[in-house]
């Protein structure tokens, strides 16, 4: 990470200086992730970028499926929805024809339990090949494999095509976003690396730095010994593999190096052909509002003999790595993802503490739930609180996960299904009785009024309206609320009284 | 290690979903409602819709004739002071003569095949293609791989220039998709690509840049009478 004097700050920085992108997804078990919240919340610009950036993406995702959809953007969810369901529910079905379509279209299908066995995989394939270079594309499966340290690690040089993650493989960084993976960097800091590690002169400018980064990789491209990719969709009814970029790199990479392989975890499969436009009208839209990705790459085995070009040998390596456990029918919807970033550009906790606090390969709503099912709620027990439950991330989800009630389900789980401590468990009784009848809740505001005025820490009755004093600290289950602000004490006469009074001054009832 | 096979992998998802062996029974899966995911109906002016959509990706669209079709290619090539470029259509042989004759250099990509012949179309400032099929929905270029169609004329080179016919504009992705799906694994062509536009990014603090890695213009002429 950049020491250089007078550098700014990213988030990860100032948490710890020694951090390199590697920990930020893999932090040690079990994760605590109020450091890194404190990080990102006191990083005034990281809270800027990241916040008007995701606001912006969750407004064009609106407008997008709304001008597209109109009144039938739920519909289309759901159907969406239905159709990752069904071939989630039917998975070893789907996985086996996906199998058998794919090696008659002469792909090479391998299967990998986890981690391990999948990158093992690979790296036999590079040895096979004598492999010097790698260029790859984006793939967040990749990233659950820490498959470029392990390709470097023998002598690999592996390169990451994508600008974002390229800028992030060169400044030792790791994704914070599963679509736009630098969303927590400035301008400067991508100059800075540029410097640094290319050796070339500084500047700040967005189109010149693409420019640089597109020289360097067209080079890669052209002395790669493989390419690899992730898979954005993978067809059973063909054997197909779809990849969707914007910039390019993606087609690059499984088109010139002559050997292309691709890491797709099994869920990203879907039946039949017909079913992929359903999900290509969705996944641009929900993503950043655009109708479609600028590349979609639809490829079915290697190049036919009588094709000019294209890779020789086409190798699909199946991932598990966690998702068998995720399948069971508990927890089988979360599998629908799409990785389409939406839920982390409408989630207000996202927007304030960025996806590294997240600690794992996968951030936002969705992540607070992939995380602790992939690697063990005891390992993540903060990430099933990082949400409000607002309910925006299952309003933008494009296939209808219904992200708060699995969030509430993992924090009972979490609980075993009741509060380990006595006081916790007679004040969540007391609030659930109390919010049963109107005049209970009134009587329990009224209470809680008394109690906070009995706290009051601060100046009594000079101006009853204005400075009412604050009360700094409140017990038990409520001590949260009072642990980053104070209280302003409620007032002698709550607002139902002086309504109740004004309308009948007025001659209301 | 042992390795997993594909009957242990499978096993692995046998368990989750409350079985010992791989259903076969399979229920139909959800029908695509059209109703809901149709967004161009084939009685739409299509060739009006695939103008608009193909401009508003920021490709340069121009409606000309079988007539003017070459004219307005080599003033397009003279205007961006392009020296060598090269032709991938399954019919060639009229677009090169027409852009030898207009004095640019034509590069013979058939000469090298496979990786070397890509290596050398780094080196072009342009390609020529024709498509497979237009998708008037999106403004989308389809551009299969196949014998006469090198992978790298619409995506190495810089500069795209895509022949479009009007009658072969679709109006939406549905309708590809379904022209496609009854294609056997070896039958169907091994690179399908749904181009929209040219190359993109907004990776540095969302600023919007043209032409990263795939070309950064896309200029589209679509061919009203044919």
């Amino acid at each position: 990470m950049s020491s250089a004097p007078g550098s700014q700050t990213t988030a990860s920085e100032s948490v710890e200086l020694t951090m390199d992108g590697h920990d930020i997804l893999f932090p040690k078990l079990p994760y605590d992730m109020k450091q890194r919240v404190q990080g990102a919340t006191n990083n005034a610009e990281l809270q800027e970028f990241v916040n008007s950036a995701t606001r912006m993406r969750d407004q064009m995702r609106i407008n997008g499926c709304k001008d597209a959809f109109g009144d039938n953007y739920d519909k289309i969810r759901a159907l969406a929805g239905d159709i990752k369901q069904h071939t989630l529910d039917n998975l070893d079905y789907y996985i086996e024809q996906f199998i058998d379509n794919a090696t008659a279209a002469g792909t090479n299908v391998h299967y990998a339990a986890d981690a391990e066995e999948a990158n093992a995989i690979c790296k036999e394939i590079c040895q096979k090949h004598n492999a010097k270079l790698v260029v790859k594309s984006k793939s967040m499966v990749t990233e659950e494999t820490n498959l470029v340290h392990e390709l470097e690690a023998i002598g690999v040089e592996t390169i990451e095509t994508d600008l974002g993650e390229y800028i992030l493989q060169l400044d030792h960084d790791a994704p914070s976003h599963l679509v736009t993976p630098m969303i927590h960097k400035n301008r400067a800091s991508v100059g800075r690396a540029f410097a640094r590690e290319l050796g070339v002169e500084y500047t700040d400018d967005p189109g010149e730095l693409t420019k640089i980064a597109r020289r360097v990789l067209r080079d890669k491209y052209r002395q790669a010994d493989i390419g690899m990719s992730g898979g954005n969709f993978m067809i059973a009814d063909s054997g197909s593999v779809c990849i969707c970029t914007n910039e390019g790199n993606g087609r690059l990479c499984t088109s010139v190096p002559p050997v292309h392989i691709a890491y797709i975890g099994i869920e990203k499969m879907i039946p039949s052909r017909k079913h992929l436009p359903v999900f290509l009208k969705l996944l641009s839209r929900s993503a950043i509002g655009s109708p479609i990705t600028v590349y979609n790459h639809i490829m079915t085995g290697p190049k036919r003999n009588a094709e000019p070009d294209g890779p020789q040998e086409q190798h699909i390596i199946l991932i598990d790595n966690g998702r068998t456990e995720v399948l069971k029918p508990e927890t089988r919807e979360m599998l629908r993802c799409i990785r389409c970033g939406a839920c982390l550009n409408s989630c207000p906790v996202y927007r304030k503490v960025g996806g590294h606090s997240y600690g794992s390969v996968y951030p936002g709503p969705i992540g607070a739930l992939l995380t602790p099912v992939f690697k063990g709620l005891a390992n993540y027990k903060d990430l099933p609180y990082a949400s409000s439950l607002c309910g925006a991330c299952y309003e933008a989800c494009p296939v209808k996960i219904n992200i708060p009630k699995y969030l509430i389900q993992l924090r009972s789980d979490l609980i075993g299904g009741k509060h380990d401590k006595f006081t916790d468990r007679v004040f969540f009784k007391l609030w659930s009785f109390s919010l049963k009848k109107a005049w209970m809740y009134r009587l329990a505001g009224k209470m809680a009024g008394v109690f906070l005025r009995l706290r009051n820490k601060g100046v009594k009755n000079k101006n009853p309206y204005l400075n009412r004093g604050w009360v700094e600290k409140v017990p038990g289950p409520a001590a949260g609320w009072t642990e980053k602000r104070d209280l302003v004490t409620p007032p002698t006469k709550d607002f139902r009284s002086w309504w109740d009074e004004h309308q009948k001054s007025k001659g209301g009832k | 290690m042992t390795r997993s096979t594909r009957e242990s992998f499978l096993s692995r998802l046998h368990k989750p979903l409350g079985r010992t062996s791989t259903i076969t029974n399979v229920p139909t899966p959800p029908e695509v409602d059209e109703s809901i995911a149709r967004l161009v109906q084939p009685d739409d002016d299509l060739f009006a819709v695939f103008c608009e959509k193909a401009a508003a990706t920021g490709m340069k669209v121009h409606q000309v004739t079988g007539d003017s079709l070459y004219e307005t290619i080599t003033a397009r090539l003279r205007e961006e002071n392009v020296r060598k470029l090269s032709v991938s259509m399954n019919d060639p042989m009229a677009t090169e003569s027409a852009i030898k004759s207009a004095g640019f250099e034509l590069h013979d990509w058939k000469a090298v095949p496979g990786k070397d012949g890509l290596d050398a179309q780094f080196d072009l400032d342009a390609g020529i293609t024709d498509v497979h099929n237009a998708i008037a929905e999106t403004g989308s270029l389809i551009c299969q791989s196949g014998s006469s169609h090198t992978r790298g004329m619409s995506l190495i080179v810089p500069w795209h220039l895509a022949i479009v016919k009007k009658s072969q504009i679709m109006p939406d992705l549905i309708d590809f998709w379904n022209d496609r799906s009854s294609l056997s694994p070896d039958q169907m062509p091994a690179s399908i690509a749904i181009i929209t536009g040219p190359s993109k990014t907004a990776d540095i603090e969302g600023v919007l840049i043209t032409g990263v890695h795939g070309p950064a213009m896309v200029d589209v002429f679509v061919v009203e009478d044919q």
